[in-house]
């Protein structure tokens, strides 16, 4: 048996099979849990290229699965991105048996999830891009179920995404050359072009991402949310995997100015953006962007800090916008998303718009919140490198601030008296936990951030 | 020097020019099958024959995965670039395009060491997709869009790399596009239920 069989191959089938039954929603949503739930508890006790004992017999779980010609590996060192990717998908999954989402919810859901494990642990790095490209078109019918209407924002994900997948496969070609020939500063420059040209597409960074907000606004505001969730999370890991297996971009000596400076056009110009919107959908697309930015300036240091930064704002974002996403399907079920609609929400919807506050601030890094840690931790590394990326950086996060404010103060005014709360309390209760533990990983924030750091583990160059 | 692989090119710059003035399914079915015939040539220069006519089946495959829903229907869409003024602009865009990729060529040759013929066809096809997925916003033609410029892509692409299992998932790309294009298309007429 191998690690990939057990992470990647058995989701996939069991995604198939929830497929056949998907009318059964209830039951599919619940297995899918139970299967996430269960592979995320595997990766964190099954140990890989290790025997253990089973009984009498002694099994050993190897890393590798070796698929026409090429391979699938999983080691020990990357047990944590499956603990997260698997125990995060639980949730999701749990939440959205709750929230009564779609019928291709559970299916399509594990089926990505399978495959982003896949675009992770492919060798060599290129056929990452062709597994993503099969993992965007799964998330089309994820994000338009039968009955919606496809709209422009929709076809621009899967346009953008698509054309990320000629420019990594180029830049794979090129990588090679370069590394054959390292002299070469025409063969490099192109690679690194290449390179960032692909990643800009596949993480929707500037100046591609225009199609981000507009799709948080159009397609179905549960699965935007996992897909927008998981996808940028997942494409700056591969960034980082490939980071780590071509050593000579890690020297490109305009690589950490051109990361930088695409991080802070994207804080800066989500945050401004965010300070006008007056849609509460599209705003969670500017969120999104924004923490997109924040992770490409942490990885921008290009040193042990900034990976560590990195690591340590992965579960804030994870946090924040799974209960954005959550708070934002209630709101949306019950009322417009236009701000002005959502005056006096807090009354109707008290949860909901609690969490929506919550995850908003924990966006913009508010004290005790679960991104205040690493994004004051960012602001102050930014500073030895340069001051005004930290003035721009401030500006970004005011702008997000005004946003976050101008939400708060429209749910708590109050037009007219005794209006009767709308809310079941399985949401109170999934909104509550959200809240707790954004709070908690702000109160105590190394507890949570330093057994994430592990995720690193698997780079080894780049520690 | 000029070769006969040109008239691979030519067939390119009209299948993909018919593509982008037709909106009757019959003529987009013809200029799709005649797109893949010049994609299969230029890729077969590369590449052994029996690889390169993956390009050509997957290609036909998508076509009759787009159409097969549709094909009782005449017309694929009405747009607002269906009249003569729009079709003319439409003309004059694709030449601007053609002129922009031979002119880019020569520098993509010191890129990509390939022959002049694979170099045009691969850049006009990636020029004409990218002018169609910039004029258009229907799921039909989004589709049809992406799937030319990943046809120029693999033209360009089987200069270097040959290897089989990428042809396979490149294959799958090519169809999987088709598919949900055929979902998207389907879309407002699929069950609801009530769940």
């Amino acid at each position: 048996m191998s690690a990939p069989l057990i992470w990647v191959v058995f989701p996939l089938f069991a995604a198939v099979g929830l497929w056949l039954i998907n009318r059964q929603w209830p039951w599919t949503i619940a297995i899918a849990t139970v299967i996430s739930g269960l592979l995320s508890i595997l990766a964190l006790v099954v140990p890989i290229d290790q025997s253990i004992r089973f009984g009498r017999n002694l099994v050993q779980v190897r890393s590798t699965l070796n698929l026409l010609g090429r391979r699938l590996v999983l080691d020990q060192a990357d047990t944590t991105f499956l603990v997260l990717v698997f125990s995060i998908g639980m949730v999701w999954f749990a939440a959205a048996w709750i929230i009564r989402a779609h019928r291709y919810f559970a299916p399509l859901g594990l089926a990505i999830l399978a495959l982003l494990v896949a675009a992770y642990a492919v060798q060599p790095f290129l056929y990452a891009a062709l597994v993503f490209e099969v993992v965007v078109l799964l998330c089309v019918p994820l994000l338009l179920p039968p009955g919606w209407k496809a709209k422009n924002g929709v076809m621009r994900f899967l346009i953008f995404q698509t054309l990320a997948l000629p420019f990594i496969l180029f830049a794979g070609w090129a990588s090679s050359g370069v590394e054959a020939n390292p002299a070469n500063e025409a063969l490099t420059f192109q690679a690194v072009v290449l390179l960032g040209l692909g990643f800009a597409f596949l993480l929707a960074s500037f100046p591609f991402y225009t199609w981000l907000p507009q799709m948080a606004s159009e397609a179905d505001p549960f699965s935007a949310g996992f897909v927008l969730s998981f996808l940028p999370t997942i494409v700056l890991v591969l960034f980082l995997e490939f980071l780590d297996n071509y050593v000579w971009l890690l020297e490109y000596p305009l690589l950490p100015g051109a990361i930088r400076f695409v991080g802070i056009v994207m804080v800066v110009s989500s945050g401004i953006w965010m300070a006008f919107e007056e849609n509460l959908r599209r705003m969670f697309g500017y969120a999104v962007i924004f923490e997109n930015g924040l992770a490409l300036l942490s990885i921008s240091l290009l040193r042990a800090p900034g990976y560590s930064l990195f690591a340590a704002l992965l579960l804030p974002r994870l946090f924040s916008l799974g209960l954005w996403t959550y708070s934002q399907t209630l709101i949306s079920r019950a009322t417009e998303t236009k701000i002005p609609a959502l005056r006096g929400l807090f009354y109707r919807q008290p949860a909901a718009s609690v969490g929506l506050v919550f995850a908003l601030f924990t966006v913009c890094g508010y004290p005790l919140l679960a991104g205040f840690y690493g994004e004051t931790s960012l602001l102050s590394n930014l500073a030895v490198e340069s001051l005004p990326i930290v003035a721009w950086f401030l500006i970004g996060v005011t702008g997000m601030l005004a946003g976050g404010f101008r939400v708060l103060v429209t749910v708590i005014q109050r037009d007219k008296p005794g209006e009767r709360i709308e809310e079941h309390w399985l949401d109170r209760v999934m909104v509550g936990l959200g809240i707790v533990g954004i709070i908690l990983y702000g109160l105590v924030p190394s507890g949570l951030a330093e057994p994430l750091q592990n995720i690193l583990t698997a780079f080894t160059r780049l520690r | 020097m000029l070769t006969i692989h040109v008239i691979a090119v030519f067939l390119l710059m009209a299948s993909s020019q018919l593509i982008l003035l037709e909106n009757r399914w019959r003529f987009f079915l013809i200029a799709l099958a005649v797109q893949y015939i010049g994609v299969f040539w230029l890729v077969s220069l590369n590449w052994p024959l029996g690889l390169a006519a993956v390009k050509l089946v997957v290609g036909w495959m998508a076509g009759a995965m787009l159409a097969a829903n549709r094909l009782d229907e005449e017309f694929v869409e009405k747009n607002v670039l269906a009249d003569l003024s729009g079709k003319i602009f439409r003309v004059l865009a694709a030449i601007v395009i053609w002129v922009l990729m031979f002119s880019v060529a020569p520098t993509f040759q010191t890129w990509i060491p390939g022959q002049d013929e694979v170099l045009w066809g691969g850049l006009v096809l990636i020029g004409a997709g990218l002018l169609q997925l910039g004029m258009f916003n229907s799921p039909l033609r989004v589709s049809l869009g992406l799937l030319t410029v990943l046809s120029g892509f693999e033209i360009l692409y089987s200069v270097v790399e040959n290897s089989i299992l990428v042809t396979g998932l490149l294959a799958m790309a090519n169809l999987g596009i088709a598919l949900v294009g055929a979902y998207l298309i389907s879309l407002p007429e699929l069950e609801v239920t009530e769940e």
